[in-house]
């Protein structure tokens, strides 16, 4: 059993049948990409794998426990982070306090001050300077140029310290250096133990990175293994360039 | 018994009216995501309209629609590109704050013009009645339903075959969507717009007809009106139609069974009930998770 | 401009509480008095809807609970005129409070938009209780509240202008504490990004409810302060439905979010509104131009003074210098430290 496995997941919205008995797995410590053609349902697996979405049957399992059909903050505090294709940060807040509501303090120690231990502002401001944007802290999120909200979405997402991140699309709208930049502070959490799903449609950016890939097409899987195995396998190719 | 019965029927000839007026403001919501809280004022400016023709002109009041409803419509229009169409961001917010502001202008133009004393408005079929068994129902009533029947009627037709309906529908379902395979979404808000207007016209006509009104009154209505699109569901004219029967039948009945007094209330207790079960309304759309 | 601002705070301060020593006509003290209720309120409407971006419309239902609390315990237990109902207003803001809770839950559990409707409805099922609930609140007749027969025409006014500055006060205060809490980012982030915000662990439910019962409660002290001002109640008059969208034009027109933004809109709109009311008492013309002040300050300052100033204020301070983030993603980003380990488990 892996780390994040879903299985036979089956997910239809009206008429559309996005998922279709979808099952993959993720080993832990591991990179995985998740490939496929538009419309193969990557997204919807994306939803209901960190419960924005509920199944209609199936299950995703963390850790052997299951975790379909819960809701997104559950999941999040479990330890699965994920990222949205259309990035989304809190735009009227500054950056450094987009880092901060990640964080969140029950009870009365919420009423007082916003960083209630100077260890989470000085772990808000190490991230920051992990993916490179610390010089832009006291700005508005939504001031920040689309690359630079990837990377604060990245870094409140590590604030949390999750096991599993989710990854949609990082590379989409991306010019080439920060690519590379992406792909590098990716590796780095990586090496640290966190384990990374991403879905992108980047081909070199997922080859260069994944250790393993997976591909979907019509809501179910077609493909996996290593990059060179999915590059040559004749479905895949099929996938994309058929009908 | 028959006081039930009689109270049933009563409500559904009132309710008919109230889908009427209700109608415009889900429609408006449906396609342009907007309140207009100025429905009720634009209502009893129908109404007024609709008895000015005919204090001065001896113009019957239903002929008169002939007259006032194309007017409103253009008023909706004109609205709707004066003040509306400029707000580009917190339409929603801005919208109900607008329509108010010209809810209150409209409000303050009518007491000037017509002062605030009550008005009631006369024709034979207002003063005579039809006599059903012990149970007397004035004329008026049947034929507002009729109106209702076949305006609503009319709207259906619009909205189900029609070109421009289905443009209409398909700008209600997914704005965005509907812009990029051509549809002028601009246009069809300004010309819903309209219609909603309109409609409040006819509304206005049939309200008044059957009761006795003043500027003021348009508290009430709107009131009224924002509940039954509520409990209906937001954007949905089949909810905002059965909301209004049901509602009518409902508070006839209660004022009947319990008191007067208690049966305007129960109509905003319903809704807060409804609320607490079901918080989309009957027809309305739950908000998703969605990214 | 930092240094300025505790001398500028104190000195305003100083000046709200010298003024009516300074004016002490009673015509004066009286708008300056309604000027403080409003920006008190919409403080509190600002704690609520400028900081969760639920716009509620229906507040004006707590100012009436409140203002019939206070009738009612002035009436139950014999209050005489005089200093001792005012203990009484934080106890009929508590009673406003309370009801606020179960109608808090209902309403927040509809969409923004019903949200906003559902607010209103609500309003209108109070002030209906409030004509038909004829044993508690005497109905149409209304209600009397004690006179304090032994002020004199002149000095009237100074007990109630001070006791609503202390309202306001601390009104304001809440209103800061809470923008520099965990509890106010939360809030600010719902009003950005609610669903993300909930994914990322915020309670929104208990968050946004706890805002709208706080902002509940000082409306319903202004409404009981106002009553016992004014000495009578009757609903139409304690269920006003103008007043939500007074506060909320006021807050806007000010700058919705921002501290300061509901203050200086009631400053600038209640002075205005005596006024009108005081020339155009006939009410065709008052609700005119009411009505035509309303659109022009919507469609022209659409995101109300404060902001509009701030920002108009940081371009010029940085004219000359590339904004950043402006450009592509050129990476404007510094080099990784190299050591972060510190960065996760």
């Amino acid at each position: 059993m892996s780390y994040l496995e879903a299985n036979g997941v089956r997910k239809a919205f009206g008429g559309v049948q996005a998922l279709d008995g979808c099952s993959i797995s993720v080993e832990k410590g591991s990179m995985t990409g998740l490939i496929g053609p538009n419309g193969s349902g990557k997204t919807t697996l994306f939803n209901v794998m960190t419960g924005y979405e509920t199944v209609d049957d199936g299950d995703v399992r963390f850790d052997g426990t299951p975790i379909q059909n819960m809701s997104p903050d559950q999941v999040f505090a479990l330890g699965i982070g994920r990222t949205f294709q259309l990035t989304r940060v809190f735009s009227r807040l500054t950056v450094l306090e987009n880092m901060h509501v990640a964080v969140q303090r029950t009870g009365i120690r919420a009423l007082f001050g916003r960083w209630s231990s100077s260890r989470e502002q000085e772990r808000a401001l190490e991230l920051l300077e992990f993916v490179g944007i610390i010089g832009l802290k006291d700005l508005p999120a939504g001031n920040l140029s689309y690359g630079q909200k990837k990377l604060l979405e990245f870094a409140y997402i590590l604030i949390a310290e999750p096991k599993v991140i989710l990854l949609d699309e990082p590379a989409g709208g991306v010019n080439p250096t920060m690519i590379s930049y992406l792909s590098d502070r990716i590796r780095e959490l990586n090496k640290m133990g966190v384990t990374f799903l991403i879905v992108e449609h980047n081909m070199e950016f997922v080859m260069s990175l994944c250790d393993r890939v997976m591909v979907m097409d019509h809501g179910t899987r077609i493909g996996d293994g290593s990059p060179d195995e999915v590059r040559n396998n004749p479905a895949v190719l099929d996938a994309y360039l058929g009908a | 018994m028959t006081l039930i019965l009689d109270a049933f029927i009563t409500g559904l000839l009132s309710g008919a009216i109230y889908a009427l007026m209700a109608s415009g403001l889900t429609l408006i919501f449906g396609v342009m995501d907007i309140i207009n809280v100025g429905q009720g004022a634009l209502v009893i400016l129908g109404a007024y309209l609709s008895f000015f023709l005919q204090q001065h002109f001896h113009i019957d009041l239903f002929v008169g629609l002939l007259i006032t409803m194309p007017t409103m419509f253009l008023l909706g229009v004109g609205l709707e590109l004066a003040f509306i169409r400029p707000i580009k961001r917190n339409r929603t917010t801005l919208s109900i704050l607008i329509t108010f502001a010209i809810s209150l202008i409209i409000e303050g133009l009518l007491s000037l013009v017509f002062t605030t004393n009550l008005v009631q408005m006369h024709a034979w079929y207002v003063d005579t009645s039809l006599r059903i068994g012990n149970f007397y129902l004035a004329w008026v009533y049947i034929f507002d339903f009729a109106l209702s029947a076949v305006l609503l009627g009319a709207l259906y037709i619009v909205l189900y075959r029609t070109k421009f309906g289905y443009a209409l529908r398909a700008s209600m379902q997914n704005r965005t969507a509907a812009e990029l395979v051509g549809i002028n979404v601009e246009r069809i808000s300004a010309i819903t717009f309209g219609i909603g207007v309109a409609l409040a016209a006819a509304g206005g006509m049939a309200y008044g007809a059957t009761t006795t009104f003043n500027p003021n009154s348009l508290y009430d209505l709107i009131s009224r009106l924002l509940v039954i699109i509520i409990l209906g569901g937001m954007g949905s004219l089949r909810g905002a139609l059965i909301a209004a029967l049901g509602m009518l039948v409902i508070e006839d009945i209660t004022s009947v069974v319990w008191s007067p007094i208690w049966a305007n209330t129960v109509f905003f207790m319903l809704l807060v009930v409804v609320l607490v079960l079901r918080p989309q309304g009957l027809f309305g759309q739950l908000e998703g998770r969605k990214q | 401009m930092r240094k300025f601002k505790p001398y500028g705070l104190i000195a305003l301060l100083l000046a709200s509480i010298a003024f009516p020593i300074a004016f002490p006509s009673p015509a004066i003290t009286t708008i300056a008095f309604f000027t403080l209720l409003y920006a008190a309120a919409a403080t509190a409407w600002n704690i609520f809807a400028g900081y969760t971006g639920y716009i509620a419309l229906g507040h004006a239902a707590y100012v009436g609970i409140g203002s019939y609390a206070m009738a009612i315990f002035c009436k139950d237990w014999n209050l005489q005129g005089g200093y001792l109902p005012f203990v009484l207003i934080p106890l009929a803001g508590i009673v406003a409070a309370l009801v606020s809770i179960p109608m808090g839950w209902i309403a927040l559990r509809t969409r923004k938009h019903t949200f906003v409707v559902v607010t209103i409805a609500m309003f209108f099922v109070f002030q209906l209780m409030a004509f038909n609930l004829r044993g508690l609140t005497n109905g149409s007749v209304g209600m009397t509240l004690p006179i304090p027969t032994d002020w004199s025409g002149a000095f009237f006014n100074f007990p109630f202008y001070y006791v609503a500055l202390a309202i306001l006060l601390v009104a304001l205060g809440h209103s800061w504490w809470i923008r520099h809490s965990k509890y106010g980012l939360g809030l600010l982030a719902i009003r950005d990004d609610e669903e993300r915000a909930r994914g990322l662990g915020v309670k929104t439910g208990q968050f946004k409810l706890t805002a709208f019962v706080i902002s509940a409660f000082y409306v319903g002290m202004v409404g009981a302060l106002h009553a016992y001002f004014i000495e009578s109640l009757y609903p139409a008059f304690a269920f006003d439905p103008l007043f939500d969208l007074v506060i909320a034009l006021m807050c806007f027109l000010g700058g919705l979010g921002t501290l300061s933004g509901p203050i200086l809109g009631a400053i600038i709109l209640e002075p205005t509104q005596q006024y009108f009311t005081m020339r155009f008492s006939q009410n065709g013309y008052y609700l005119i131009i009411y009505g035509a002040m309303f659109l022009a300050i919507i469609l022209f300052l659409p995101d109300g003074i404060l902001p509009t100033l701030s920002r108009w204020l940081a371009k010029r301070q940085s004219s000359g210098t590339v904004r950043d983030g402006e450009d592509s993603d050129s990476v404007q980003v510094q080099a990784p430290s190299p050591n972060a380990e510190g960065v996760t488990r």
